[in-house]
């Protein structure tokens, strides 16, 4: 049985790339620990953002339960300049954070996490909303919760 | 201009006033009582939501007594707000009728609503003597009037109505003998509209003029109001963008409040950001908000002039204005979510370690005084919970406790206060104060002080009220005299908790430094940050230390409740949840 997963990322804040401020020109993109980075999803380059980029893509995905889950989910944040992306910081996020330990399956999760850099410092924060979408069986129960939104 | 000390270098750089509030946004808000009115005005125009509304009340009365011989009586309506020492401050009178029992007056009485004070309103009707007509109503002596009746309500109670009216029962002023039916007065309750359009812009400027020697201009604008008295007032301004000529600004978010009307002329200047807190002017404009809006469709630019010292022609500048976005949206209010049906449900949580002191020493802040004088604990809860009442639907309200020993001889975290082992409900503040009071007779004062615990008690019931198809948000009220012991657990549950429907008010009783609660309250813009480097959706902490309170003019109640409704509407305008019945945006 495969689930569906909503991502949309919306925005980072204090980027730092080489000791200054990212300019412009930055991108996030998520993928699930165990694929190979191929299935890697990207949002769309944000150019003037700077260090504040703000892309509100929303992206899709399915993963399958029932094979092993995966644990963690990895959000990288780039800057793409002179052709190839320069990884500015990435963020492990257990997925756990957004099945359904803390809030009923559907619940749009906004959540934010601090960015490290390659060397293991912070630099700066990623923000951004999952959801797990609730398969047609969880919907017939008749009317659609309120506040799963 | 905002603080520009040189330690504060980020803060003096960040936007002011009309910044969208995204749940993840850093800016903090300054909610405190202003000193004078131009600071006043200055904060009180954040882009979240009005420290208070403007209520307009229309009145309409039926079946009034008759008190005129030839005719019917001429029905006039005065309202007051009913003070803390009892006496009755006049708020406004509505017009008189002439000759009908069932007048529907049309001046509205404005008042403003405070969600964490109790307003109580009280009504009279006046029958006007016929030698007061065409005599401006505020003249009008009342004592020479005919009373015909009073009416009392608290402002929530008609705010938490569906249809935002609510109708009274006229009683008489003196208590003699027979209660004769005095009639009905029905009382009707509208914020201003002004209060609810948005205009979201996106501002840009190219070819600035460079002020800096030996790099580039740093600039930001700032847009003002210009007021009858042809002074300009501020509301807001851009964060500053370093080093660059051609600068791009993220958007900015007026409401109506703010601006006035699309019409009102607003000037927009641009200045060169200096460490020193001299800020160099660059250029400056006039426009209205309808003509920003045409500069957007039509994609044109607006030259920036400069003043000219001399008497002269302003100089006309290379810089341009440009408005890459203009989106005008309707945001609602607080009240209207609760006026719809979304209910807040209160939750309290009682400290009980030992750091309180023996609570059969009068030292003890957990004292129970013989006399009857109500103790640190006692107050807060009463404070805040007559409050809250009104707007929780069926007035039962989980109640715990934590770091206190009870009967079984473990140290609880979250322990029933009432002591029950089948629920942790009681109904009603008297019966958080009953718990309380057995509860101190039947737990032991131990330690240490943890909150998560609690928070994820609360968080617990907060996720599955997510289900139900009725909204909920829920706040969760601890009261504690000291320092947290877990300082990292206890924000692990905060931040867990941060992306549900859930509001955390913590009230510091005692004497102790609470450095660490600030740092929880997050009201510097740090947001929290738990040790799996998740970082916190949205502030959900508002933290007051009494001690504070009773020395100022502030009482707890205002300085808890003021952040609760912009923690509200946080989480609902994030998700894009609108009133219940309201149009999708």
């Amino acid at each position: 049985m495969s689930r569906k997963i909503q991502i949309t990322g919306i925005s980072a804040e204090d980027l730092v790339y080489n000791k200054r401020p990212v300019k412009k020109n930055a991108v996030v993109a998520f993928g699930m620990a165990g694929n190979n980075w191929k299935h890697l999803m990207r949002t769309s380059v944000d150019e003037t953002g700077g260090d504040y980029p703000v892309w509100e893509d929303k992206l899709e995905t399915e993963f399958s339960s029932g094979k092993e889950l995966p644990t963690v989910m990895y959000v990288e944040v780039s800057c793409r300049s002179s052709g190839e992306d320069k990884r500015v910081g990435t963020a492990r996020v257990p997925v756990k954070d957004f099945t359904g330990e803390y809030a009923p399956e559907g619940f749009l999760h906004c959540l934010s996490y601090r960015l490290w850099d390659e060397y293991g410092k912070r630099n700066g924060i990623v923000n951004f909303s999952v959801r797990i979408v609730p398969t047609k069986s969880d919907l017939k129960s008749g009317l659609r919760p309120f506040w799963l939104r | 201009m905002g603080n520009c000390l040189n330690g504060d270098m980020k803060g003096g750089k960040q936007a002011i006033g009309g910044v969208q509030q995204r749940p993840t946004s850093t800016t903090a808000v300054a909610n405190n009582a202003a000193l004078n009115d131009a600071v006043d005005f200055f904060f009180r125009s954040r882009g979240q939501y009005p420290l208070f509304s403007q209520i307009e009340l229309t009145l309409s009365a039926s079946n009034l007594i008759d008190c005129d011989i030839t005719s019917k009586s001429d029905p006039m309506a005065v309202m007051y707000l009913r003070k803390k020492d009892g006496k009755l401050e006049e708020i406004g009178r509505t017009e008189v009728i002439l000759n009908s029992l069932n007048p529907s007056w049309i001046e509205k009485i404005t008042v403003s609503f405070q969600f964490e004070v109790v307003q109580t309103l009280v009504f009279h009707v006046y029958d006007v003597d016929t030698r007061f007509h065409n005599v401006p109503v505020k003249t009008l002596k009342l004592k020479d009037q005919d009373f015909l009746g009073e009416a009392t309500c608290v402002l929530s109670e008609i705010m938490t109505r569906p249809n935002r009216t609510v109708t009274l029962s006229l009683t008489g002023n003196n208590t003699a003998g027979v209660n004769r039916n005095l009639g009905t007065l029905s009382v009707l309750a509208e914020e201003t509209i002004a209060s609810k359009t948005v205009a979201e812009i996106n501002f840009r400027c190219v070819n600035l003029d460079n002020k800096d020697l030996f790099s580039k201009s740093d600039p930001f604008l700032r847009i003002s109001r210009i007021v009858e008295s042809n002074a300009a007032v501020p509301i807001c301004r851009t964060e500053v963008v370093d080093n660059n000529l051609n600068p791009i600004w993220r958007p900015v978010c007026l409401t109506m409040q703010q601006f006035g009307s699309k019409d009102t002329p607003l000037v927009i200047e641009c200045f060169d950001f200096n460490t020193s807190g001299n800020h160099e002017l660059i250029g400056r404009t006039e426009k209205s908000v309808a003509e920003l809006e045409r500069l957007c469709r039509q994609k044109e630019a607006a030259n920036f002039v400069y003043p000219s010292l001399s008497h002269g022609r302003n100089k006309v500048l290379k810089g341009q204005l440009i408005v890459d976005r203009f989106v005008e949206k309707v945001q609602y209010s607080f009240l209207d979510y609760i006026s719809s049906g979304f209910e807040l449900n209160f939750m309290v949580a009682v400290d009980f370690t030992a750091s309180n002191g023996d609570p059969r020493t009068p030292s003890s802040l957990h004292y129970i005084d013989p006399s009857g004088r109500s103790n640190s604990y006692q107050q807060a809860i009463m404070e805040v919970g007559e409050v809250i009442q009104f707007y929780d639907s069926d007035k039962r309200f989980p109640a715990w406790g934590f770091g206190g020993r009870t009967s079984n001889g473990i140290v609880s975290h979250a322990f029933n206060l009432n002591g029950a082992s089948y629920g942790d409900e009681v109904v009603g503040v008297e019966g958080i104060m009953a718990a309380y009071a057995s509860a101190l007779r039947n737990v032991a004062l131990a330690g240490p002080t943890l909150f998560s615990h609690v928070v994820d008690k609360a968080a617990n019931i907060a996720s599955q009220s997510l289900s139900q198809n009725s909204p909920k948000y829920y706040v969760l009220l601890i009261i504690t005299d000291g320092v947290l012991t877990d300082m990292a657990g206890t924000v692990d549950a905060l931040v867990r908790a941060s992306d549900l429907p859930l509001s955390v008010l913590i009230v510091g009783v005692g004497n102790t430094d609470f450095k660490q609660m600030e740092m929880l309250d997050a009201d510097n813009g740090r947001r929290l940050e738990s040790s799996t480097g998740r970082i916190a959706t949205r502030d959900i902490v508002q933290f007051v230390p009494m001690k504070d309170i009773h020395s100022g003019q502030v009482s707890v109640v205002q300085a808890l409740l003021e952040e609760l409704p912009g923690q509200f509407l946080s989480y609902v305008r994030s998700r894009n949840i609108n009133p219940l019945g309201a149009p999708a945006i």
